[in-house]
Order: C-alpha cells, then structure tokens, then sequence
C-alpha cells in the first residue's frame, strides 16, 4: 500500500502508465464488444445462395453508402438487396447465371460517387444499383460505359432526367406527385393555410423549387422557417409559426434527428396543429424511438406501403419469414425488391446479363409491372423517354402515426387511388 | 421573450452548454490547454449509454458507469498519449497539440461510427417522471433531469475547486507549469486528473443532451464548438464562467431566430466569436492578477 503511494506521489513514471493500461484495457474491452456485434451480424445475414444458378456469375455493382447519415436507410435497403439476389439465385438465378453482388461506398460524398462507380464497373458489375443518397454524379459515367442503373430509393427526378439518363432508372413517385397528394389531401380536409419548417440543407431547399409551386396554387404558405440539420432546438422557429395560426404545418428536410427534433417541439407547442411530414420519417423505424412519448402522434407522412396491396402482402410474408415475424417493412424494402426483379426481368428478356445495352432495351420495355408498394394495383412502366417508373399518384401512400408513435394506419382524410 | 417555453429551450440549451464549457474548463485550467476532443467525449457518454441499453441489452445504470469510464479512459488516453508527448517533442508549442488533438476528435467520430453504427440512437432518460406544466409551458423530465444535474456539477465543482488540495493544485499546475515542478508539484498527475474530470463532465453533458432528439457519431465536433464558444463567452475566472457563457449562448441560440429568423443566428454567432476574440478574448469573467 505504502509503495502505491508513493508510486502516484511521483510527477512521472509508473502512475501514468498504469493509467494508460487501465484506460487502454476499457477500450480494448469497447472494441472487444464491438467486434462481438460485427460477427453476429455476419452470422445473421439472411439466406445463402443456392446452387440452383451453376453457370458463371452476373455480377451485378450496388454503391452502398454505408458511412454516412444515409445510413439510416441504406442499410435497410442494401439487407433487402441481398435477401432478393439470395432468393434470385435459389430459384436459378438469371437463365442459370447467378448475381454476384460487388459493393462499393461513396460514404455519402457527391465527389466520390463517379468513383466508386468506375470501381464496380472495373469490376465487371454488368448493372449497377445505386443505394444511395448522392447517385446523380454517376450519370455521365453509366452513360458513357453504357451500364443500366437504378437509382433503388431516389426520389430526386435527377437521376432519371436528361441530360445522360439513357441508362439510368428510378422506382419511387416522383417528388412533383408529392405535392400533388399534399394538395388534394389538405383540400379534402379544409387546410387552406400553412406553415413550413424546414432544414437548410441543399437538397431541402431544392425541394422549395419542385414542391412550392403546386402547393402555392392550393393553400397559403404564411411562413417558412429554416434552421440547420444540426440545430440542437427549433422552439424559435416554431414559436414564430404559431404566431401565423396556420392550418396546418409540413415539415421538410433529410429525416432523422432533425425531423424528431421538429415534430417534438410542433407537438410540444401547437399540439392541436395537424402535422404533415415531407420526410421519410413513415420509413425509418430506428428514428421514431427518438421522439418523446406521443410527439409523433397524429403525424402525417408521405409514405408509399398499403398493407391492403397483394404485392406488399406478399413481400411482407416473404421478409418476416426471413427477418422473423412482424418485422418493420418499409418503402425501402419494396423498392430494394423491386428494383432486383425489375433488373431480372430485364435480363431474361435480353436472354442474359451479359449485354449491358441489350439489358437496358429491355428495361424500357417493362410495363405494367406490379410493385410491392403504392396503393392496390399500383405499376411501374418505363419507355425510351420515361425512365421514372411512376404511373399516377397512387403510389403515394399517406400513413399516420398513432399514440405509440409509430405509422400504423392509413390516413383516413385522403388516399389517391389506382384506377 | 414573455413565452416561458422559449426560456425553457434557452436553459436547457445554456445547461448543457455550460456542462461542455466546464469541460474545457477544467483542462484548460490544470494544464494551460484547449481540449478539443470534449464534444466527442460527450458524444461516447450518450452514444455508449444508449448502444449498450438498446443493443446489447445492459440495465440502464451499468450502461451509464460504463459509459462514463469510457469518456473518461478516452480523455486519460488523448492525454497521456497525445497531447503530453507532442507538447514534449515541440518545446511544449500549443500548437502542434492543438492539431494533434483535433485530429483525436475526428478520430473519435469515425471510431465511434465503425463501433456504435451511424444510425442515430434515442438517449436513455435516467428517471422517469411526468412533465411539469409552467403556465403555458410544459418542462419536459429530460429537461430538468439537465438543469438539475448541471446546478449539482457547478456546486460540487465550486467547492471542490475551493476547498481540496487537489482541486487548488489544479490551479496552480495550470498557471505556471515550469513553478509548480520546480516546487515539486505532481504536475502529471493533476494533468491526467484534469483530463479524466473533463471525459467524465462531457460525458455527463452527452448522456443527459442525448434525450433531447437522440444522439449519433457525428455531434462531437458540433458540441465541440458550442462549448469552446460557450467558454469564449464566459471566461475562465470562475468555476461560474462557463455557466454564464453556456446560458447567453443558449439564449441567443433561441431568441436570435425567434426576432431575426433561423438564417441570421449562424451570421449572428459568428459576429458574437469574432467580437470576443477580438475585443475580449478573456471572456467576460477574467482572471484579476495582483502584481
């Protein structure tokens, strides 16, 4: 004890050094645990290809970005990627070829994304998918190698519109549908002002040119207010809407922290205020824990899953088996599935995936195909100069959050529907 | 400024602004140094908590101990093997540390991405109790849970500051480095010790903050430069300076984009740091000498 005493008693040495061990060990235990989680995720990744597919692989490149915020749903995305290419290749793959899956990360950056796809095309990728929130860098490049691409969860128009968009494809409605369901929504429910909250990001703000112009022509913007994504509160600029006793509220910006951040403090001080959000909030379950008992109650989102459409049922019953049951599927899930089945169609039809060009034919001569979201009945179609898979509003599902703040149920104001 | 909801964000924000400020507070006194790796200390105290509660299945208070211990051995780490080493290879510069120790920061952000994931978690409340209705206002449990365990941190230190020898001798180690060896001072030792304090403070700040909208690897640098501009504002003469910094950078936080919209308060900020580092890089609070 006497020689501890001294040893700490001293103004170098031996103290320091215990403490570095003691402090090293703690984090070598952190990364120790951490290390224990990586291996049992590898375990749990779902299914194994089969050996149904025998003749040489398709490899098929998916630009994951699993670095940054994107994550949030990239992840979601890239997992349900990987079930649908495991469950291509049980049943005999493409004509017998199997799908190779190669990844690369953009880790979220636009500057990245054109290299990362040369990356996977070096690597013999004969498609490519992009699960990611920064794909429209990579246009001239797919439209220079001729490579067919689809943009999985994008819900930009960019991707898909000229210029270099011979190649590339989007699933999702797109965002000028938004406005227009927004718009018969608030009609229908009498909501004739409204008060916007929003992040100040640059992807946001590009929405105002897309979004603003046909929400103007149906209700009254009386505020918009902006903070930053980072913004550790929003009671001003909330506060400052109240004043306006607008109708109704639509927060916008990228999901996440931000959205919760903002639903919590519209619900804190305009409680009796609906709220309609532009976000993907409906489809990120790991962010609704985020929120305060209740504060996303009554919430109002853009989403695209009806439970009531067989082809939803269908993936649904397909995921839990694999996920286990009452597993949260969302518009990532679907749009991940049927981006794999849209990319087989066409490669059946090209009588292989070895001919990029051949495969992107047949991709524009997919019609009426039936997805796994929207509401009943809902198609993708594409052509030489349609290459947003949409057909009509009604892929655009308006879900609710109840008290448990989660989005369970069907908007009752309004839901476009297929005719 | 008569709408108490708008207080309540402002305390709540200057709370855990002051807990971050204190941080750097107490390194910057023991050891003369700016400790830029507070904000991702912060960062592990509510990320860690939250991982191991939500993901590993650990009861709430191991989660916090072990936790805290984490953003403690983290700031006893930057110490011992980054800022102690480089000031000692560089003639004690500041400036090769300072670098050194930004680097830790965004080394502790992309470790803590690969380890925890870059998802955002919910933060763990500690105790569970009703809202406190104000008037119009409501004060939320995570709120108070801040403002009382802030009130407890600035009290404890005051005193600890005041009336131990270790907490003097963290004064007198960080005023003249070179005197207190030379008076046979454990200068390396109250150095780790103020190292270890300032991990175990942001931790605290992070794992109480995180309830507010949850908590993911990339807010260290964010906090980072709240509490340094916290610190800024308030000073360094007092235990109380980084308190008062932390309150009138939470209340301008708050009432700058109530009056002038959400777009002028990073104008408005940015005028405020450039007015205190050129007209009163000291603080408001600063230290009297007598010569």
């Amino acid at each position: 004890m006497s020689i501890k005493v001294r040893m700490w008693g001293r103004t170098s040495g031996s103290a320091p050094r215990k403490i570095a061990t003691v402090a090293g060990s703690i984090l070598a235990a952190t990364a120790l645990l951490a290390g224990s989680t990586t291996l049992v995720a590898g375990a749990a990744t779902p299914g194994k290809p089969g050996t149904n597919a025998t003749k040489s692989p398709i490899v098929v490149g998916e630009d994951w970005d699993s670095t940054s915020a994107n994550a949030s749903f990239t992840d979601v995305t890239a997992k349900t990627i990987q079930l649908a290419v495991n469950q291509l290749n049980k049943t005999g793959g493409v004509l017998g070829h199997p799908i190779k899956l190669v990844i690369g990360d953009d880790e979220g950056e636009l500057t990245k994304t054109p290299a990362v796809t040369e990356q996977l095309i070096n690597e013999g990728a004969k498609f490519l998918l992009f699960n990611t929130g920064v794909d429209a860098p990579a246009k001239p490049t797919v439209q220079k190698l001729g490579i067919p691409s689809i943009g999985v969860t994008d819900v930009i128009p960019t991707f898909a519109t000229p210029p270099d968009n011979s190649y590339t494809y989007l699933l999702s409605s797109p965002l000028s549908d938004w406005s227009q369901v927004l718009c018969a929504a608030w009609k229908k429910t009498g909501v004739k002002t409204v008060g916007v909250l929003r992040d100040n990001s640059t992807t946001t703000a590009s929405l105002d040119d897309i979004l603003f112009p046909t929400l103007k022509k149906c209700v009254t913007i009386v505020d918009v207010e902006t903070a930053p994504g980072t913004a550790s509160t929003v009671t001003a600029q909330v506060a400052r809407l109240k004043s306006h006793n607008p109708n109704a509220i639509l927060v916008a910006d990228l999901g996440g922290q931000f959205e919760i951040l903002a639903q919590d403090t519209v619900h804190q001080l305009m409680p009796k205020t609906p709220r309609y959000s532009l976000a993907t909030i409906v489809n990120e379950p790991q962010t609704w824990s985020l929120a305060t008992p209740g504060g996303l109650n009554g919430v109002i989102g853009i989403g695209s899953l009806n439970p009531n459409n067989p082809q939803t049922k269908k993936l649904k019953s397909f995921l839990d088996a694999h996920n286990g049951a009452n597993y949260p599927m969302t518009a990532f899930d679907a749009d991940a599935w049927d981006a794999i089945q849209l990319m087989k169609t066409a490669m059946v039809k090209a009588g292989g995936g070895s001919n990029p060009k051949a495969v992107n034919t047949q991709m524009q001569k997919i019609t009426k195909y039936l997805a796994s979201f929207g509401q009943p009945g809902y198609t993708l179609s594409y052509s030489t100069t349609k290459h947003q898979g949409a057909n009509g509003l009604c892929g655009i599902v308006l879900q609710q959050f109840g008290a448990n703040n989660k989005p369970d149920k069907a908007f009752a104001g309004y839901q476009p529907t297929c005719k | 400024m008569d709408d108490p909801q708008l207080w309540i964000s402002a305390i709540q924000l200057g709370c855990f602004f002051g807990l971050l400020a204190l941080s750097y507070y107490v390194v910057l006194s023991g050891t003369g140094f700016f400790n830029f790796a507070v904000g991702p200390y912060a960062m592990v105290g509510g990320l860690f908590t939250s991982w191991l509660v939500i993901e590993k299945g650990f009861s709430l208070w191991p989660a916090v101990v072990v936790a805290l211990v984490a953003a403690m051995a983290l700031a006893a780490v930057t110490e011992l093997i980054v800022v102690r080493p480089v000031q000692n290879r560089s003639g004690r510069n500041q400036l090769p540390a300072l670098v050194a120790v930004t680097a830790v920061l965004f080394a502790i952000e992309q470790l803590a991405g690969v380890i925890f994931g870059y998802t955002t978690l919910p933060g763990e409340q500690l105790f569970n109790f009703q809202a406190i209705e104000i008037g119009s206002a409501e004060l939320l449990p995570a709120a108070l849970e801040l403002i009382i365990v802030t009130a407890v941190v600035f009290i404890s230190m005051a005193i600890w500051v005041r009336i131990t020898r270790t907490g003097r001798l963290l004064r007198a180690v960080g005023d003249n480095r070179d005197a207190a060896a030379l008076l046979g001072l454990p200068v390396n030792r109250i150095r780790i010790i103020a190292f270890v304090l300032s991990g175990l403070l942001a931790g605290i700040a992070g794992l109480l903050f995180a309830t507010k909208a949850g908590v993911n690897s990339d807010a260290g640098l964010t906090w980072a430069l709240d509490g340094f501009l916290a610190l800024v504002i308030g000073g360094t003469a007092t235990v109380w300076a980084p308190l008062v910094g932390g309150m009138i950078l939470g209340i301008l936080q708050v009432f700058i984009p109530y009056y002038l919209g959400g777009p002028s308060l990073s104008y408005s900020l940015l005028i405020l740091a450039i007015i205190f580092f050129g007209l009163r890089p000291q603080g408001i609070f600063a230290r009297r000498v007598r010569v």
